[in-house]
């Protein structure tokens, strides 16, 4: 199962001046749910297009199931695109949509209806190949298009964003659907999106993408919990940024100075003494506690004053001030029904050494980070 | 919105005097074409079919309505055609001068149809080209084309390019693509197009007044009926007339607005 | 990076010979049938008649017709006309484009909408014979009324310019409403409504929110019937008197009947000109762009 379906090499797309992305490198193996993940404008939507076809790459190099695919047409390749806006055929119906494909490669009428009615099954249709496609909810919609790019059984599936436009509940719903019929057929998917969440829950690979350049490729726990900048580590999860400047390093560690306070985090990439630096902790990782000598073994304490508190369910959130003037956000996992501190309330932070990472700043264009 | 009764009251009596007006003049028409008087005036003297069966023996008139029919037909072809093509290019791409080339392939509808065909005469004139029923069609084209134009256009606009991605992604070639996806989309508005071209090349009077030579359109014979004298054949050729485009305008609105749902 | 080069070059060239294969036919169809025969007929309006073997270009044509006071006479009364044609157009248009965008109950406003626009399938000269047979002196009108004993002798209603303007408002009075309707559908009724909140009165409402509003499809309008009724054959020979001819007529006659080609093209190239300036007056008073006032309709 080392095989690899998908390999791109020092892809670049330049619009003109504008460098639509720059340099980009992955590759992608067989039955992987592989997310392209990233903010609006960053060029996911342009490497995709070049993989199916409708965008010549600047220069770069694409191979899908070992091929090369230079100047391969779009009908001509073994992929196949589910549209960031489904593109649906308005004036067909659901079998007639599903059936495209089949029917531009001639397949016999008998074989068609098998393949499709086959595949309505698949995505839980059966019996809708009649109606219409503005006769459809938008989940439906969605499986229609993800099934009428399957039945072509491609070497692997594009996906542009395919839940967008739905609401939250049904993207919650969708999120798993398409794990699971990917997990059915088995099929390569390549899958692009700019909502962290839904990356993280759906794929075993993901590259981080940012402004035309890959910006870390991982699982989705490394990319979590070992993330290689600044710009994954605040794109991927939630995480408390904290500017420092680095006053001491031993080893893998680095001890770093915040607005008076000394904090102690994991050595994230090569920096050295002196220079100014993102430490990152994230909210769920930080201990509260109302007494002083509740910290018990961890290394970075700071004393604050509760912000705000809000209930989330599962978590309860705590916006803290601490005395020397940083906003720390902190997640408490709600175990059992407890008391919650009281805002304007002294509280101690504490964490651990290993948790928390060190991170070269890095200019990260405005507005980008929603 | 909200109005008071006196409004109200102004508004009906303006509206049924603006439908007297407007349809009246056709009712009197049909009706007078049934009458046995010799001229078309009232009162009734009492009810024929006679005029009728004059318009079956008019060799002339039968001979202009199948030049205008061809005439129609050719020219709806060439519109619709020529009108496809350019609105494909308008739409879909970008080029230097596209801005002064749109402007300009509009013109024909704001420009009186007496100096279309005027300069259409002297320039054929120029290549030797014989006035006819053959500059009648390309005199008419001139404008017809913008009209047809201007249908496609419209819808080709609202087209989601993505669709004509998502079939070549499904295996069709572009042409393939747009044969399969794009014309069917455009097919209202192509049928739309159609009907309008032929309607305005059926009743088309002021361009081809001045290319015809010496062949007879329908409208041409019916013209110099008039310039003749009053006949009651003429309400009885109008009447079929208009009952005939009545017909056509209908049905061709009711599949428009099907296909166009769909 | 030089066969990508290439493809780059390949792709470039598909592309335009492609749009190419598109432009041709409207190319052409721009070219031989708007541009340069409203060209030459431009130039030919410039030169000698061939009768006289001159070369070169003169203004002779052009003088001939402006220092003539019967063609004068016959352009101005023609221009008139058609500005009190569209004039007209727009008092008869205006409520009735209104009413079924704004009054009128949707049902109610397609089937006017349908009546409104059954006559205009209707041929021109169809909708000019009914006016005929309504005015003439033993028309529908002079009929009704004579025997009624309402008048003695017959009212002389056709063949002058009252008639003209009857016919022509009733010929193009669609291209009138339709681009009204079409700027009134799309307000927002709670312009007008947010409009009497803030105290107008209903006169101040037309005059202030919905007149400004429909403006753009007040002035497509206003152009389409300028043009058609400026540029007629059909209402003005039917309907006019044989006095008062109008200037289409004119040009006919130059080309047909005196056989001055030239003297012809002057007077419809100067046809054109008045249509435009009527045209770009418009649009550079109300700041319309041309596309938009053609597309309106
Ligand atoms: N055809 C084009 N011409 C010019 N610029 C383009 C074109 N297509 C994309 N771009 C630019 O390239 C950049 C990347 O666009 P792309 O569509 O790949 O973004 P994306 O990551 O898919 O964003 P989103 O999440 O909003 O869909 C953007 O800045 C965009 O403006
Ligand atoms: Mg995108």
């Amino acid at each position: 199962m080392n095989q690899v379906d998908v390999k791109v090499e020092k892809l670049v797309k330049k619009f003109g001046n504008k460098l639509a992305v720059d340099n980009v490198s992955f590759e992608v193996k067989k039955g992987d749910f592989f997310s392209i993940l990233g903010p609006s404008g960053c060029g996911k939507t342009t490497t995709l297009r070049m993989i199916s076809g409708f965008e010549v790459p600047t220069s770069g190099k694409i191979w899908v199931g070992g091929e090369p695919m230079e100047g391969v047409p779009p009908h001509k390749r073994k992929t196949n695109l589910v549209f960031q806006n489904l593109a649906l055929f308005p004036m067909m119906n659901v079998f007639d949509n599903i059936a495209f494909g089949l029917v531009m490669r001639g397949e016999s009428k008998k074989k068609i209806r098998q393949a499709v009615e086959e595949m309505l099954e698949v995505i839980n249709l059966k019996g809708y190949g009649k109606k219409m496609i503005n006769q459809l909810s938008g989940g439906e919609k969605q499986r229609v298009a993800i099934a009428r790019a399957l039945v072509l059984h491609p070497t692997v599936l594009l996906l542009d964003e395919p839940l967008g436009a739905l609401d939250l509940k049904l993207r919650e719903h969708m999120k798993i659907e398409l794990k699971k019929i990917q997990e059915r057929i088995g099929t390569t998917f390549i899958y692009i999106t700019h909502d962290q969440g839904e990356a993280l829950v759906m794929s075993n690979k993901i590259a981080v993408m940012n402004q035309g350049r890959i910006q870390q490729i991982g699982t989705p726990d490394e990319l979590y919990y070992e993330p290689v900048n600044s710009f994954v580590a605040q794109f991927v999860g939630e995480n408390n940024k904290i500017d420092a400047e680095v006053i001491d390093i031993s080893g893998n560690y680095v001890e770093v100075e915040a607005s008076g306070i000394r904090l102690i985090g994991r050595k994230g990439q090569d920096v050295v003494k002196g220079e100014k630096v993102n430490y990152f902790i994230r909210p769920e990782m930080i201990r509260i506690a109302k007494d002083k000598n509740d910290i018990g073994s961890n290394v970075n304490k700071v004393k604050g004053k509760v912000k705000s508190v809000i209930f989330e369910g599962q978590v309860t959130r705590y916006e803290v001030t601490t005395d020397n003037g940083l906003n720390i956000n902190v997640f408490v996992p709600n175990l059992s029904k407890s008391e919650m501190h009281k805002i304007g309330g002294t509280i101690y932070l504490s964490w651990d050494r290993d948790n928390p990472v060190v991170l070269k700043v890095q200019k990260i264009q405005a507005g980008v980070l929603e | 919105m909200q109005i008071s009764r006196f409004e109200r009251i102004f508004y009906r009596v303006f509206l049924v005097l603006f439908l007297i007006y407007l349809l009246g003049p056709l009712v009197i028409v049909i009706i007078l074409s049934f009458n046995t008087a010799p001229a078309p005036t009232l009162p009734m003297k009492g009810l024929t079919l006679k005029w009728y069966k004059a318009l079956f023996a008019d060799s002339m008139l039968k001979e202009s309505l199948l030049n205008s029919l061809a005439v129609a037909f050719a020219v709806t072809i060439l519109s619709v055609s020529v009108a496809t093509f350019t609105s494909f290019a308008l739409v879909r791409y970008r080029f230097f001068g596209q801005g002064a080339f749109y402007a300009v392939a509009l013109s024909p509808i704001i420009t009186p149809g007496v100096i279309l065909g005027v300069s259409i005469l002297i320039f054929l004139y120029k290549l030797h080209f014989q006035p006819g029923l053959k500059a009648v069609v390309l005199g008419q084209s001139s404008f017809i084309i913008s009209f047809a134009m201007l249908t496609i256009m419209s819808r080709l606009r609202k087209f989601d390019t993505a669709l004509e991605e998502a079939a070549q992604d499904l295996g069709a070639s572009k042409p393939k693509a747009i044969l399969k996806i794009t014309l069917p989309y455009l097919k209202p508005a192509l049928i739309s197009a159609a009907s309008l071209s032929f309607l305005l090349s059926f009743d088309n009077f002021n361009t081809t007044l001045f290319l015809v030579g010496n062949d007879r359109t329908l409208p041409i014979q019916i013209y110099s009926m008039l310039r003749f004298g009053l006949s009651p054949k003429i309400n009885a050729i109008s009447t079929i007339l208009v009952v005939a485009t009545v017909i056509i305008g209908l049905f061709s609105g009711r599949i428009t607005k099907q296909q166009g749902e769909a | 990076m030089r066969s990508l080069v290439m493809i780059h070059n390949k792709d470039r060239l598909r592309r335009n010979l492609t749009l190419f294969i598109l432009l041709l036919p409207g190319i052409l169809w721009v070219m031989m049938l708007i541009i340069i025969p409203q060209f030459q007929m431009f130039l030919d309006s410039f030169k000698y008649r061939p009768i006289y073997h001159k070369k070169g270009f003169t203004l002779k044509n052009y003088a001939y017709f402006f220092t003539n006071i019967l063609y004068i006479k016959v352009f101005l009364r023609t221009l008139f006309a058609a500005v009190l044609t569209t004039f007209v157009s727009f008092l008869v248009c205006f409520p009735i484009a209104f009413y079924i965008a704004k009054v009128a109950k949707r049902e109610l406003a397609q089937k006017i909408f349908i009546l409104v626009i059954i006559p205009f399938w209707v041929s021109e000269l169809i909708r000019t014979f009914s006016w005929m047979i309504i005015l003439g002196d033993k028309g529908v009108i002079n009929t009704f009324l004579m025997r009624l004993h309402l008048i003695k002798q017959p009212l002389s209603l056709l063949y002058n310019s009252f008639s003209v303007t009857v016919g022509l408002v009733y010929n193009y009075l669609l291209f009138m409403i339709l681009p009204i309707y079409s700027t009134l559908e799309g307000m927002d009724n709670s312009l007008i409504e947010a409009a009497q909140d803030l105290g107008a009165n209903r006169f101040n409402v037309f005059r202030k929110i919905i007149i400004p509003y429909s403006i753009p499809g007040i002035m497509s309008g206003s152009i389409m019937v300028f043009m058609l009724s400026i540029g007629t054959y059909i209402a003005p020979t039917l309907l006019g008197g044989k006095k008062e001819i109008w200037f289409t007529e004119l040009i006919y006659n130059k080309f047909f009947k005196a056989m001055n080609w030239r003297l012809g093209s002057a007077l419809a190239f100067t046809l054109l000109i008045l249509t435009l300036l009527f045209i770009f007056s418009v649009i550079k008073i109300t700041g319309l762009k041309l596309t938009d006032v053609i597309e309106e309709d």
